[in-house]
């Protein structure tokens, strides 16, 4: 189980959950909204992720691929800490 | 048959949507603003062989009908065709990226349950080949249950296939009732899942991703050489804009001059001739030579957009925006204030969080806007000297360079301010897509160079030629009495106006001269320059011409002056065109006026202190 904030560069792995709860109790933020955009930009339960680039400060934001596809997303290191994963086998 | 139907063209951003629209409408678009709200409306035409003709909506680009920023909101409401008084919608022409099918046909799904008749462009499919992205192509539209042609938009494929469908289409256009609800988190996976299942049942066989893309990406995102070479791409921007664009420039004034000269003479000393020649040529000729670097400018922010290294651009500026509570995705609105405030505040709607998108609208006119050149190009020949400073830099080039430096300090600074003591906002997502990299087209880049260049011209031939009028009256009218011993300005309108208001700006340095100048100044920056020529010319007893207006300020203004007007000139409000577009975005009267007061309070509290500080420093007398 490793957060995908938590990923180095090139490392990959398949999304096992997607939980806001360790940031949604930040004041601040409607609940399910972060879930509903990352659902919406692909991130899903079984996609496989790889990250490629990280930010100059403090390795943040990320760019991240899904499932080899063309296009790439970025993505800030605060949002991704919700996306949880399983070392892909 | 004739017949009149109106197709909504949805997709996901990076689709290529903007290049479909240019390929399916060509130059028949119009773009207007929705009623009551303040999104651009972009409206194109086309006609199928079965002579239908066909009124083509661009939506926003979006990845669900659920909506989250003012632009979402708008494709939604179309779409459902519950905007107002907006026509309904006859078809939906859904464009989808080949080689992201998953987020493309999640929106199909979505948009397949407002009942409204479908059809799909599966774009890029070039690329999407090449790449080894491969699927049944009948089996999908089976599954999807509407029609799909793939096209390559940029290079106009499959654009003529594409209207074919909609002939075939037409006889038989009925929309069922619509069950699209807002999704929530399950049903969002059930989509998902619902896709999946598609690409299964089509044997996609996933390619791999563009290996080039990744190349240059190892580079341009590279921590340290990236932030480099997006600097390198900044500073050949400004390059570009101060020395490539003189050479045209140059020649436009030529241009400009010759016809003053011709009109002039052929009503010698005649209130008309004084009018077209000094008052309308001259005006409107000060602010169309900057036509050029207006080109340059929007130039690279289209290739730069186009080829997809904008949004590498965003996403290596992020943490400095964070920083200061700012988007990633407010880059760009910054970065195309440069050009104009205008299109840059338009792009604002990208932001999805109101209060984000208030703060980059209220600081993005501090940037220095392309209508600021010419006065800051004025005073920095006049007073500062062409000394090279370290053998290599030029102290005017310097001295531009700096004021570029202040404006971008302080739109990060104002923001910082607004956003942590008055429009705090929860937290937010920041998140965006980074398209594989592409050569830009050049007709598409051609078709986006003009709109900018249009805009620009239009405004220089009415909002313009009727300021220049306006103040040639004010500045000829009422004449000098007889015997007058002051030059013939001081007893005109502008003159009274001056000499009333110079109280207030006596304390920055501002003599009367310049407070009459910034009044019609107020109305377009670059007017300041011709309306001080147009104040000089007339109150000096010989003809000072414009070019002669470097030599003459030199004489009649001290340093401290200069300075300070320059430093008015980084922050005042000089621009009603830019209040008024805030006013149509935000929908309120209320944000322009908070807009327009902190920036004359910061410019008049920065311009005293550079004013005194330069009478102190004994500087005023060099």
């Amino acid at each position: 189980m490793k957060r995908l904030s938590d990923f180095k560069k090139l490392q990959s792995g398949v999304i096992t959950q997607i939980d806001e709860s360790c940031i949604s109790s930040n004041k601040g933020f409607i609940a399910g909204e972060v879930e509903a955009r990352l659902l919406e930009m692909g991130f899903i339960e079984g996609a496989n992720v790889k990250l490629l680039h990280k930010g100059m400060f403090g390795g943040d934001p990320i760019a991240v691929r899904i499932n080899n596809n063309n296009t790439m997303i970025a993505l800030r290191k605060r949002d991704a800490s919700v996306i949880l994963t399983k070392e892909v086998i | 048959m004739h017949k009149n139907i109106n197709i909504a063209l949805v997709g996901n951003p990076n689709c290529g949507k903007t290049a479909l629209f240019n390929a399916l409408t060509g130059s028949k678009q119009r773009v207007a603003n929705y009623s009551g709200v303040t999104i651009e409306k972009k409206h194109g035409y086309f006609i199928t062989k079965k002579h239908i003709n066909c009124t083509l909506v661009d939506l926003p680009g979006t990845y669900s009908l659920r909506s989250h920023s003012p632009d979402e909101l708008i494709t939604r409401d179309v779409v459902l065709g519950t905007f107002g008084e907006e026509e309904q919608i006859d078809l939906i022409l859904c464009i989808i990226d080949a080689t992201n099918l998953q987020n493309g046909l999640r929106l199909v799904l979505e948009l397949k349950q407002t009942g409204k008749p479908l059809m799909i462009a599966l774009n890029m499919i070039d690329i999407a080949k090449r790449r080894g992205y491969n699927y049944d192509l009948q089996k999908l539209q089976q599954e999807l249950n509407c029609h799909i042609v793939e096209t390559t938009a940029i290079k106009k494929q499959g654009i003529a296939e594409l209207v074919a469908v909609v002939d075939d289409l037409v006889p038989d256009l009925h929309a069922s009732t619509c069950t699209w609800q807002a999704p929530d988190l399950s049903e969002s996976r059930n989509y998902h899942a619902r896709v999946a299942e598609i690409l299964e049942d089509v044997k996609i066989t996933q390619g791999t991703p563009s290996l080039c893309s990744q190349r240059i990406d190892t580079v341009l995102l590279h921590p340290f050489y990236g932030i480099t070479i997006l600097l390198a791409i900044l500073f050949l921007l400004f390059q570009a804009v101060f020395s490539w664009a003189e050479v045209p420039k140059d020649m436009m004034q030529s241009g400009v001059d010759w016809l003053q000269a011709y009109v002039t003479g052929l009503f010698p000393n005649t209130l008309i001739g004084g009018l077209i020649g000094d008052g309308v040529i001259a005006g409107v000729g000060a602010v169309v030579v900057f036509l050029p670097q207006i080109l340059i400018i929007s130039l690279f922010v289209i290739l730069l957009e186009d080829s997809g290294y904008m949004a590498r651009a965003a996403f290596l500026m992020d943490r400095i925006m964070a920083s200061c509570g700012l988007h990633g995705k407010a880059f760009i609105p910054i970065l195309s204030s440069f050009a104009c405030a205008i299109p840059g505040i338009m792009a604002t709607r990208t932001i999805e969080n109101r209060n984000d998108r208030l703060v980059t609208i209220l600081v993005s006119p501090l940037t220095t806007c392309s209508a600021r050149l010419p006065i800051y190009t004025l005073l920095i020949s006049a007073f500062i000297p062409t000394t090279t400073v370290f053998g290599l830099f030029n102290l005017q080039g310097i001295v531009m360079f700096a004021l570029f430096a202040i404006g971008i300090i302080f739109v990060l600074l104002v923001a910082f301010v607004l956003k942590f003591f008055f429009l705090r906002s929860g937290k937010q997502i920041s998140i965006m897509e980074l398209p594989s990299y592409k050569i830009p087209s050049i007709a598409n880049v051609a078709m986006e160079l003009i709109k900018p260049a249009k805009s620009f011209l239009r405004r220089a031939g009415t909002i313009i030629v009727a300021i220049m009028i306006v103040l040639w009256f004010l500045s000829t009218f009422p004449h000098a009495p007889i015997g007058a011993t002051l030059p013939a300005i001081d007893y005109s309108f502008v003159g009274k106006i001056g000499h009333y208001l110079e109280f207030i700006f006596l304390p920055i340095g501002f003599n009367w001269q310049i407070v009459a100048a910034l009044i019609p100044g107020m109305a377009a920056r670059e007017i300041a320059v011709s309306a001080l020529g147009t104040i000089y010319a007339i109150s000096g007893n010989e003809e000072v011409v414009r070019q002669n207006l470097t030599l003459f300020l030199q004489h009649s203004w001290s340093l401290a002056t200069a300075l300070s007007l320059i430093t008015w000139y980084i922050f005042a409000p000089q621009c009603i065109s830019t209040l008024a577009v805030v006013k149509r975005e935000t929908n309120s009267y209320k944000w322009p006026i908070i807009m327009f007061t902190y920036q004359i309070v910061l410019a008049y509290v920065m311009a005293f202190i550079v004013y005194r500080t330069v009478l102190l420093l004994g500087l005023h007398q060099f």
